[in-house]
């Protein structure tokens, strides 16, 4: 009897008992239980049942003194039955819809299962609402990420290699993984980076050779922080980026457009100027070239320099004076 | 760490085939005139061969040594799996870890969403999904719900919410809206029909089937009286179809004029719109072709590129850019 046939024979004898099944019965009835000493039995067994148990199977042990014995508790194993509203199909299809039409989906594989035990289609007509994930970094991306998702699962800490942008050498990294995101169309890990001792935002896309740390698989290593703030981060302006020491950006905006850029700068005054801080002064040089004459940057000089030069470029390469 | 699936096409391990086998036979034993095998195949991300050699191994699945009657019937015939006779196999088994982590980062956009109904709707039904799961899946939710999707961009809550009315109710909305490929802003009437969310992003689509991105509304209030069936041409058959009450509660698009598929396909592939101006830029050494929405979007794209780009024809693009920098340069000397 194969291992595959004596686990399903196994699940199958303890849920159709009418009453627990003791191991001394098992022996009785599994050739492969018969043999060896009672010790060397009863760790197959228990390796069997962790087995089961990984794939959601619950087993209880009865301790009554006249009839003890285990049962597949099939309340907590098997599904109930499930209706789901139209409205709530329909949801569940357009999520589908989206993360199956998408390589850089991970955990494609479980949807699919997931969405066949539910009687849910990703096909079929199209909602009014759609989401398009755009991730760009597929499928290794996804791989990668249900690497991630597995280790934070299990609390494990993951080791890779990361090439830093503009760095030089990829370096090899330690992370706890706290969260995994995607935010407009890149995977991000972040976790705490014993290197740095620091908690660190890194892009899946820059990361190669990730692997969780095999010992001692079902204990976890880390636990994450209570005051971990998963929101906090995605929601995080590029203005809060720590590349410089702070400065104090002032920049004069047309009222009429204010409102693209109010939620990073926030209102302007009466004169219709915005006033903030920022750690990441070039990300408002973006900004403030995207709104082209609609924006003036006041302040601080050396972003006005900074403008100055690329005006300077950009008339000098159409042929005019600079 | 695997979590129980194996990724697609890699060989079973015995996780993935007790996980097969349990969700295979009460899915078939429900379906009496069996159940073809590419079907089962997809649904286990597996091939046809590896489903066969698997119904195969669990052949006499059942109480060892027992009657046939003790037995999970399982048997292809032609090109279908059947099951007979599935024991006490009658449900699946609960989701797993990784189902689990796999529909509610699925259903992050949505629950995420700027849209304030879609929103709640999205919330209940993963909690009513985390209460189906198995007891270590459910333990782990608040974990799980660490692996997620970013989907806030910039869009005002009270824009998105008389969007999302605007398209459950076929009503029409006055929008002071920014268009950024003509450096415009103006008030306009819309029909929305469809809203599409692209890398994080939130996007109107009117019944003409134009893209207005959420974020660029500075306001939308709800033309009043503007439910009755006056867009698309007065046939209200038509919208009837095209917007009626789905699935989703937002109206289902299979019939309307305005292809949403497609729309989405564009703007993930980041095509633009409308007719396009021809243009002919370098950068970096190199020309190229480059049709753009509109003069505004090339200055536009020059100003992003700080210097290291040049609009070579045609000739009024040319000006333009340069008329344009030059005044922005005296602004910063």
């Amino acid at each position: 009897m194969n291992r595959l046939e004596r686990l399903l024979d196994l699940v199958h004898v303890l849920q159709t008992s009418r009453r627990p099944v003791s191991l001394a019965e098992l022996k009785d009835r599994f050739d492969d239980y018969a043999e060896g000493s009672d010790e060397a039995v009863r760790r197959k067994f228990e390796r069997d049942k962790a087995e089961l148990a990984r794939i959601g199977i619950v087993l209880r042990y009865d301790g009554d003194e006249d009839d003890p014995g285990y049962w597949v508790d099939t309340e907590a194993t098997y599904l109930p039955a499930l209706q789901m509203s139209d409205a709530e199909h329909g949801l569940l299809a357009t999520a589908a819809r989206a993360a199956l039409a998408d390589p850089g989906f991970p955990h494609r594989a479980a949807l699919r299962l997931a969405l066949a035990k539910l009687g849910a289609r990703a096909d079929g007509e199209a909602a009014a609402v759609q989401i398009g994930l755009g991730v760009s970094d597929a499928p290794a991306g996804a791989a990668i990420v249900e690497s991630l998702s597995g280790a934070l699962a299990s609390r494990k800490r993951v080791t890779m290699r990361y090439q830093k942008a503009g760095g030089d050498a990829p370096t090899e990294r330690e992370v706890d993984p706290y969260g995994v995101f995607l935010k407009r169309g890149a995977w991000y890990l972040v976790g705490h980076d014993h290197r740095s001792d620091e908690v660190r935002m890194f892009r899946v896309s820059r990361m190669s050779d990730v692997a969780q740390n095999p010992k001692r698989p079902g204990t976890p290593d880390y636990e994450v922080p209570t005051d971990f703030d998963l929101e906090a981060i995605m929601q995080d302006s590029p203005l809060s980026y720590r590349v410089h020491p702070p400065v104090e950006v002032a920049v004069r905006v047309d009222p009429e457009v204010a409102f693209l850029v109010e939620r990073d700068w926030g209102a302007p005054d009466d004169d219709g100027v915005v006033r903030f801080e920022t750690t990441f002064l070039d990300f408002v040089l973006d900004q403030v070239l995207a709104l082209g004459p609609r924006a003036e940057l006041l302040s601080p000089e050396e972003g006005r320099r900074a403008l100055r030069d690329v005006f300077a470029s950009i008339v000098r390469a159409h042929g005019g004076a600079a | 760490m695997s979590l129980g699936v194996a990724p697609e096409s890699s060989r079973p391990s015995l996780p993935d085939e007790l996980a097969r086998f349990l969700f295979l036979v009460p899915y078939v034993a429900a379906r009496p005139k069996g159940v073809p095998l590419d079907e089962l195949a997809a649904h286990l991300s597996c091939t046809r061969a590896a489903l066969m050699a698997l119904v195969e191994r669990c052949a006499f699945v059942g109480t060892p040594d027992g009657a046939p009657d003790e037995m999970v019937e399982i048997y292809l015939e032609g090109d279908r799996v059947h099951v007979a006779l599935p024991q006490r196999f009658v449900r699946p088994p609960r989701f797993s870890v990784e189902e689990t982590l796999a529909l509610l980062v699925a259903l992050a956009p949505l629950r995420r969403a700027a849209l304030p109904s879609l929103r709640d709707e999205a919330q209940q039904l993963s909690d009513r999904l985390v209460a189906l799961a198995g007891e270590r899946a459910a333990a782990l939710a608040p974990l799980l719900e660490s692996v997620t999707v970013h989907a806030e961009g910039n869009e005002r809550a009270e824009v998105m919410r008389t969007l999302e009315a605007a398209v459950r109710d076929r009503a029409a909305v006055d929008a002071d809206y920014y268009t950024a490929t003509r450096d415009s802003f103006g008030r306009r009437t819309l029909r929305p029909v469809g809203l599409l969310q692209v890398r994080g992003d939130w996007y109107c689509v009117g019944d003409d089937g134009k893209t207005y991105k959420g974020e660029r509304f500075r306001s939308a209030t709800r033309v009043v009286g503007s439910e009755a069936a006056a867009g698309m041409g007065g046939d209200a058959k038509k919208l009837d179809a095209a917007t009626g009450p789905d699935a989703t509660g937002l109206g289902a698009a299979g019939t309307s004029p305005v292809d949403l598929d497609a729309i989405r396909a564009r703007l993930e592939r980041g095509e633009l719109e409308g007719e396009l101006v021809p243009v002919r830029v370098r950068e970096r050494g190199e020309e190229r072709a480059w049709p753009v929405a509109s003069l505004a979007g090339i200055r536009r794209w020059v100003r992003a590129r700080r210097g290291g780009a040049e609009v070579v024809g045609p000739e009024e693009a040319r000006r333009e850019v340069l008329e344009e920098a030059s005044a922005l340069l005296g602004r910063y000397s």
